[in-house]
């Protein structure tokens, strides 16, 4: 096969020639490899990470009783856990506040003048605990350290509060009752809710709602109308389908993700930027094999010229200079894998060494190495061969008498 | 003596959209083996459209050619390509080798199943031996019409066509050339050469004089 042993006659002086243009292609490459899987591994972060993108707040959506329609949708406990059972949906709760007047601690009179309201426990749109647990019993609730702070308050004491009863002959008195704190969260962190807005369970807030209506608590799940509801669906991207859902079915309905805008600019551009930096680096390739293709072309006609006069039929000089090519984007490539997993190894090393510095950024060992050290070499050899693809084919084209009309060079 | 080539009534007129040029009138030619047939004349004359129709190169505008006892009107460009990498060794007026190639590796990717050692047998015979592995772009321009030659001899061929061979060479490789072609004709090969260098005279067995078509 004379065209395959010219290709490999030719490859080495060609590597010689163009080999600034070569490495400077090589070195984007590996390097522009880089950047993208550092971006992908930042994008994956960021969605993974529970004050990013996986935040179940963003998933979150707000209904209440008034929609688009004339006539407004109750929204009681029973129809809101109807509403649970839709697809994708992982939580909801109903939200009503209940407000009460702590009277403990005394002596000191802390509370004398204040009202704090009551409200259910929801995990996605209120501040995380900083200690203590969650509510789970009756009568148990979380405080916000802050007032929990001013009162003297720890896990595992008992806050008094004065709450309205309304009294089977319809009078109503102020009694005294008692909430076991068995948890603080972080009131640093913004909740929806007031600063002075403690946390209990739904059974916890239902009763209160009783005693202050007189109505018995089988009545407050079925009568009871909630003045909002939250509702967490599983993926982000089912919110805005939901939302309409709501709004069609006679809800009032908003994602919280709107009501938080700009959630991670900096996430949406960098995901914007991968595809950029793909077409730029892409460009590129195909811009300097064409050139290298352009000039080894030119160059080599007169050679070609004096192959074709004796023999060589056109596709075999289709195919040795398709092969050059191809083999010239294959070092690029390798050089480029080479470059590439250099780098990554010695970023990921010195991110590892110095935690939290730096390069803290820098993405550790994944699937992602293998896979760039293996198709870059691919990916270079196809672009290459596939750019210079028209050039060659002009060569290819040469017509065999084309010797005997030149002079001596 | 076996008529390899057979040219009757050949014209050939180049035409484009701008011009016609009628390179060659109506001329016929028969070259058989161990010939040397050289066909002079002034420039635009047609010597190297002749030549190019008698390899193969070229299709005449009419008239027939006939290689090797066949008729080759109805070969097609790579029949063509074939028949003329098989039957025929070409010299250029320019050597046109690959610079960065050695001497033998040129003869090496000249033609098809040619080995190594073949190669090198067809370097040695014009006399480059000591010049097997230097790169071509440092030979002489004489070394270089003489690596032209050892690549259009290396596959045996039956036809030796060369376009003013002795262009820019001095007596001296003027001479080794003339004389390299004429040991070819000498062991059957049938030697084509257009050229108007006087220097070849000495060495061929019949000369055609080509007058230029449009001349008359
Ligand atoms: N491909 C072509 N297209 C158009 N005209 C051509 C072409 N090839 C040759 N000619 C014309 O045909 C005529 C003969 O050309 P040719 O090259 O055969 O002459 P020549 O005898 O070899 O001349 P020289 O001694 O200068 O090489 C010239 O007038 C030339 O301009
Ligand atoms: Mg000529």
């Amino acid at each position: 096969m004379r065209s395959l042993t010219l290709a490999r006659y030719l490859t080495r002086p060609h590597l010689r020639r163009y080999r600034t243009a070569l490495a400077i292609t090589a070195i984007t490459l590996g390097l522009v490899a880089y950047a993208l899987v550092a971006i992908a591994d930042q994008s994956a972060n960021a969605a993974n990470r529970a004050d990013g993108l996986a935040s179940p707040a963003l998933r979150t959506i707000e209904i209440e009783s008034f929609g688009a329609n004339d006539d407004p949708r109750p929204l009681t406990i029973s129809e809101v856990e109807s509403l649970s059972h839709k697809e994708g949906v992982t939580g909801s709760a109903v939200f009503d506040v209940v407000q009460v007047a702590p009277i403990s601690p005394n002596p000191e009179g802390v509370f004398d003048t204040i009202v704090v309201g009551v409200a259910p426990r929801y995990l996605p749109i209120q501040p995380p605990l900083k200690s203590g647990k969650e509510p789970a019993g009756p009568q148990e609730v979380v405080l916000p350290v802050a007032l929990a702070e001013s009162a003297g308050l720890g896990v595992g004491d008992t806050l008094t509060v004065e709450h309205i009863v309304v009294s089977d002959s319809g009078d109503r008195e102020g009694v005294d009752l008692e909430l076991a704190v068995v948890g603080l969260f972080d009131d640093q962190v913004k909740g929806l809710d007031d600063a002075l807005t403690i946390y209990s369970t739904t059974d916890t807030v239902v009763g209160l709602l009783a005693d202050e209506s007189g109505k018995p608590a089988s009545w407050v799940e079925e009568r009871h109308v909630f003045p909002r509801a939250f509702l967490t669906v599983e993926e982000l991207k089912d919110v805005d389908g939901t939302v309409g859902a709501l709004r069609t079915e006679g809800f009032g309905a908003t994602s919280v993700t709107t009501l938080l805008a700009g959630a991670s600019p900096t996430l949406r551009f960098l995901d914007a930027l991968a595809p950029v930096v793909w077409v730029i680096a892409g460009a590129m390739t195909v811009a300097l094999a064409w050139s290298i293709a352009t000039s080894i072309m030119t160059s080599r006609r007169p050679e070609v010229g004096a192959l074709r006069a004796i023999g060589w039929r056109r596709a075999e000089v289709r195919s040795s200079f398709a092969m050059q090519m191809a083999t010239l984007g294959l070092m690029v490539g390798v050089t480029a894998a080479a470059l590439f997993l250099v780098l990554a190894a010695v970023l990921a090393v010195l991110s590892g060494i110095q935690e939290g510095g730096l390069l803290a950024w820098a993405p550790g060992p994944s699937a992602a190495w293998a896979i760039s050290a293996l198709s870059l070499p691919l990916l270079a050899s196809v672009a290459f061969a596939l750019a210079s693809l028209p050039i060659v084919e002009r060569l290819a084209r040469m017509p065999a008498d084309a010797v005997l009309r030149d002079t001596r060079e | 003596m076996t008529t390899l080539i057979e040219l009757e009534r050949i014209t050939k007129t180049y035409s484009s959209e701008k011009s016609t040029t009628q390179a060659l009138g109506e001329i016929s030619l028969r070259v058989a083996t161990s010939e040397v047939v050289v066909l002079m004349g002034p420039s635009g004359a047609g010597k190297s459209t002749l030549l190019g129709i008698a390899s193969l190169m070229i299709r005449p505008t009419s008239g027939k050619v006939t290689i090797l006892g066949r008729d080759v009107a109805q070969l097609g460009e790579s029949g063509r390509d074939r028949v003329r990498g098989e039957s025929f060794g070409l010299i250029p007026q320019s050597p046109r080798l690959f610079a960065d190639l050695t001497a033998v590796q040129n003869v090496e990717v000249a033609s098809l199943n040619v080995s190594r050692a073949n190669a090198r047998e067809a370097v040695e015979r014009v006399g480059l031996e000591h010049r097997v592995d230097h790169r071509a772009g440092l030979l002489s321009g004489g070394e270089q019409q003489r690596l032209s030659l050892a690549r259009a001899l290396v596959n045996r061929p039956s036809v030796i066509v060369a376009d003013e061979p002795t262009s820019g060479l001095d007596d001296h490789n003027a001479v080794q050339l003339c004389t390299l072609l004429r040991e070819l004709a000498d062991d059957g090969a049938a030697v084509v050469i257009a050229t108007h260098d006087a220097r070849v005279l000495p060495y061929v067995t019949r000369q055609i004089d080509i007058i230029s078509a449009g001349a008359r």
